[in-house]
């Protein structure tokens, strides 16, 4: 994997990542990086132990017998606990979310930590508490909700993907890590809100002799999943269905195109099909794996012909009308039609892409080409304006956006929702060209779509859910909304 | 005769009876698409903005396209 510009991030103590789970308790006992370093209080004395999943009832009687603390739960409380006192014990368990606060003097805590050790079969892992939140409960749950789901994430990324901040996790993947570039604010935060990216994940990629550089930035690269079971519809120019790279794959082939079958000639569609669905071993020696969900079923629909290079509304929607009855879990649309600031999104496509992500379909699409950075930014696309149709931009190997993508100009509708890998992507070319490496947000959406495909075979996830998934994981840039939406797209 | 696409807020029976009341307009319905509660078609240009006082129908959008970009063109 190539990278530059890796900050540094030593001083940090840590066990948790080098434990794999199941080895007994871990600690992470780590102070933040001295760039990172706040000027407030940073931690609140407090510990967040998160709990065997499978067991909490086991974990509660383990920091009850074991370390001798008094412990409440929320079940106790039917809702009204008091989160902030801890329900006036020393600890209190969230029994829905799997996680324990503990609040106790140092020779409990010690007694804790040392009982944890012990249990030997299941992780416990304890973090220090970091922020002061509101009382309001609901918001404190939340916070804790996803502090839980990012340190799950890291563990079970593994070691390489771990808790190491600099391994390529989610942007500052270090915990409640604060934003570094925004200004030190004196006041404590109040909750959560996560920051731009950190130096660290300021990297450089470069296509190497394994990967191109979208799978390494887009986490592929470290991923066990396939997209397996999962259907991908691709509306484009249809496939080379003579490439080697596809041979042995399930492909549907869909032409909405009269008289013209699903073979691409134009090759937009083949180069798009590549990114989303490409093979996990590419045939050909010499060249790099491109592509994200290898064992995805490919839905190759061709809806421009060949002739006029267009494709009409019409064909979009019957394309995305097929996808839905058949069940794609993703349609990609790396297409667009600029359009203006002010001009509303189309009312019929709107209406199709909810009732498709109502359906369980998530449709994505490209933010569009027609910017020239840094004179003129222009907004995002028809039809990726849409709001039920998720917008991506592009970004290139040095996190940067491309000049050309499109941005939110229109909050109404034409909303960037996300990123991805669109400059100098690397994927197939019909024969006898086989490979090509181009440009565009046409080429950041396969990204996208192969990610996602990703999270609907690991999650299960569909529709709204897996859109939520998908930002939600996206690693942070320190670049503006309205550029990148939610980040850069990221295998689970 | 202009192509249009059009959303039609009913489901069900009720897709199917402005589908019907669409059709005596003078639409020509040309692919019929309930799980978007869409249809696309075309119908003369005298004829076209009676369409949206249908009940049931969401929006009337004349069909537009998305055009690739020259196929050397280094953005895509």
């Amino acid at each position: 994997m190539a990278k530059l510009s890796r900050a540094k991030t030593t001083g940090r103590t840590r066990v948790a990542n080098e434990a794999p789970p199941g080895a007994g308790m871990a600690v992470e006992d780590v102070p933040p990086p001295a760039t990172y370093e706040l000027q407030h209080a940073d931690f609140t004395g407090r510990y967040l132990v998160l709990l065997p999943q499978q067991d909490s009832a086991k974990a509660r009687r383990t920091l009850e017998n074991s370390a001798g603390l008094s412990v409440s739960s929320t079940e106790d409380f039917a809702g009204t606990a008091d989160v902030e006192s801890l329900g006036g014990a020393e600890a209190m368990v969230f029994a829905n979310l799997g996680v324990a606060v503990v609040d106790a003097d140092p020779s409990k805590t010690h007694a804790m930590l040392s009982a944890a050790s012990l249990e030997g079969t299941d992780s416990m892992i304890v973090e220090r508490e970091r922020y002061v939140y509101p009382l309001n409960g609901s918001e404190y749950l939340r916070g804790y909700q996803d502090a839980v789901e990012d340190l799950r994430r890291r563990l079970s990324a593994g070691p390489t993907g771990g808790l190491d901040a600099g391994a390529g996790g989610r942007g500052g993947a270090g915990f409640w890590q604060p934003a570094p570039f925004a200004p030190v604010d004196a006041r404590p935060p109040t909750h959560y809100q996560p920051g731009p990216a950190r130096p660290s994940d300021l990297d450089e990629f470069f296509d190497t002799a394994a990967f191109t550089w979208g799978l390494q930035a887009t986490g592929v690269d470290r991923t066990t999943r396939t997209g397996a079971g999962i259907l991908v519809a691709v509306l484009d120019t249809g496939l080379d269905l003579t490439h080697p790279d596809f041979q042995g794959r399930a492909i549907t082939q869909l032409s909405f195109v009269n008289g013209e079958t699903v073979q691409d000639v134009l090759g937009h569609g083949t180069h798009c099909i590549g990114t989303a669905c490409g093979p996990r071993t590419v045939p050909t020696a010499g060249t790099r794996r491109y592509g994200i969900a290898w064992q995805a079923g490919i839905v190759a629909g061709k809806i421009f012909d060949q002739v006029t290079r267009r494709a009409p509304d019409a064909r979009i929607l019957a394309g995305i009308a097929e996808a839905v009855r058949q069940r794609c879990a993703v349609v990609s649309m790396s297409l667009g039609a600029p359009t203006t600031v002010g001009q509303a999104f189309n009312a019929v496509m709107e209406q199709a892409a909810a009732r498709a992500l109502a359906a369980g379909t998530l449709i994505i699409a490209a933010a569009g080409n027609d910017s020239r950075r840094p004179d003129v930014i222009q907004p995002v696309s028809h039809p990726a304006n849409c709001p039920s149709i998720m917008a991506v931009a592009a970004v290139d190997s040095k996190m940067r956006v491309a000049f050309f993508s499109n941005a939110t100009r229109n909050p109404e509708g034409g909303k960037v929702d996300i990123c991805g890998p669109g400059v100098n992507v690397f994927s197939t070319w019909p024969l006898p060209t086989q490979y090509r490496a181009i440009d565009g947000t046409s080429m950041a959406t396969p990204h996208v779509a192969g990610c996602a495909a990703l999270h609907a075979e690991e999650s299960g996830l569909r529709g709204g859910a897996l859109w939520a998934r998908l930002v939600s994981t996206a690693k942070t840039l320190p670049l503006p909304a309205s550029d990148v939406g939610s980040g850069l797209v990221q295998a689970p | 005769m202009p192509q249009v696409n059009i959303s039609i807020e009913r489901e069900g029976a009720g897709f199917h009876e402005t589908v019907s009341h669409l059709k005596r307009a003078g639409l020509k319905v040309e692919n019929e698409m309930e799980m978007l509660g869409v249809v696309s078609g075309s119908i003369s240009e005298a004829r076209r903005a009676g369409l949206g006082k249908i009940p049931g129908v969401g929006a009337v959008a004349l069909d537009a396209s998305v055009e690739l970009p020259p196929i050397d063109s280094p953005v895509q």
